[in-house]
């Protein structure tokens, strides 16, 4: 995650503010924005306590937007593990967030549990 | 829009990838705010129908869901103990001689706003203000949700003050806002003990207190007790306290009326839908 933060404000400075464009607060819905921030924060919770590499990895490709090859080199692994490593992220995310998932997900996730 | 169980939850977690990649870090709530937000759910929930409590609140939509339950179960309380209250003036012809005037008062205000605190066990409290103006009431929670109600054009409006949607109240429908005929409400309640028990400061000014015992309201069965206090000069009460003492304090429902203001100019727009808002009908605002 601190590599995460760091590449964020390096990359903030190689674009600089404007060219992402002004984010209007005001005209989103404050329920949207609320569920937006408590996603967003368990998100960053649940990245916090997987497997580090499979946090590293999924911050990396899906956040930072790098290919396999460039998140294999950064991570000194192959691009088929990098692969698996993304997957076994989004899969123990999706367990971790079917909290907020509508009720039909969250009760197939249940039934699918030992 | 997805529809697998799979797919929502792909769906979930590229919401959840984009808010992380496009928001800002929050802090949330306080724990002790959340901790006691969920304590007052599930008291509310346990005297009215269950409702599952557990991981789930997280969830938004079902907590404002029960937020609003709450909000329907307050005003209902609240509307019956100012009824309550009221009658008890409109109609006690056996008060003391000093009370008679106050009594007299009170039947010529012309309208009312004060602030109503309810005080569920120790140290939860909800805040509303209250205004009563002829046969107009407004109950508001500030900046979250307001009812407006007309009991002459028998109207009345759920207002969502975030999303700017007002829905309407069938004004029959029972359980619902349960808003009574005032008159008829004050002449079923009869205390049978008031007395002037001393006096006391309020925002710095003295007032006679006055207690009733005996009091009927909500499930306290003739065991509430009210306290009145009034301000000797404009003779009319500044501040009132509905309790019943019978109830351990941890599972006490406590009501508490200051900031009473009498004969204020209310506006008329807190009694309407304000313009910008959309009206929906209870079943379209129950469809998702």
């Amino acid at each position: 995650l601190e590599q995460l933060r760091v590449r964020i404000r390096e990359r903030g400075r190689q674009t600089g503010l404007e060219s992402e464009g002004p984010v209007d607060l005001a005209s989103r819905d404050p329920l949207e924005l609320a569920q937006a921030n408590e996603l967003a924060e368990r998100m960053r919770t649940t990245l916090s306590e997987i497997d580090p590499r499979q946090s590293q990895v999924f911050c990396l490709t899906q956040l930072e937007g790098l290919s396999y090859d460039e998140v294999a080199a950064e991570l000194g692994l192959t691009v088929n593990h990098v692969g698996v490593l993304l997957n076994r992220a989004r899969t123990t995310l999706k367990e971790r967030l079917a909290a907020f998932a509508p009720s039909q997900a969250r009760e197939n996730k249940r039934e699918v549990q030992p | 829009m997805n529809n697998t169980p799979d797919e929502q939850l792909d769906d979930l977690l590229a919401r959840a990838t984009g808010a992380l990649r496009d928001g800002q870090p929050s802090d949330g709530p306080p724990p002790e705010l959340m901790a006691s937000t969920i304590e007052r759910m599930r008291l509310v929930d346990s005297q009215s129908t269950t409702i599952p409590v557990g991981p789930d609140l997280v969830r938004l939509a079902e907590r404002r869901k029960l937020m609003f339950r709450i909000a329907r179960y307050s005003s209902a309380i609240a509307v019956a103990i100012v009824v309550a209250v009221f009658s008890w003036l409109f109609f006690n012809d056996q008060g003391t001689p000093a009370f008679a005037s106050v009594i007299e008062n009170v039947k010529k205000a012309e309208s009312i706003m004060l602030t109503n605190k309810q005080t569920i066990g120790i140290g939860r409290t909800l805040e509303m203000k209250m205004y009563f103006e002829g046969k107009k009431m407004r109950l508001e929670f500030p900046g979250v949700m307001a009812y407006v109600a007309d009991f002459e054009a028998k109207t009345a409006y759920e207002l969502d003050l975030t999303k700017k949607v007002a829905r309407t109240i069938p004004f029959d429908a029972a359980g619902v806002m349960q808003m009574p005929n005032p008159v008829e409400q004050f002449r079923k309640v009869k205390p049978d003990d008031a007395r002037l028990i001393g006096e006391e400061e309020i925002d710095g000014r003295k007032s006679q207190l006055f207690q009733v015992d005996k009091v009927d309201f909500l499930d306290a069965k003739g065991q509430g007790q009210m306290k009145i206090w009034v301000d000797p000069k404009t003779e009319l009460p500044v501040k009132l306290l509905v309790d019943n003492p019978n109830v351990d304090r941890s599972k006490r429902t406590t009501l508490t009326f200051t900031d009473i203001e009498w004969n204020k100019e209310l506006d008329d727009s807190l009694f309407q839908v304000p313009a910008d808002f959309t009206i929906k009908t209870a079943q379209q605002a129950t469809q998702p």
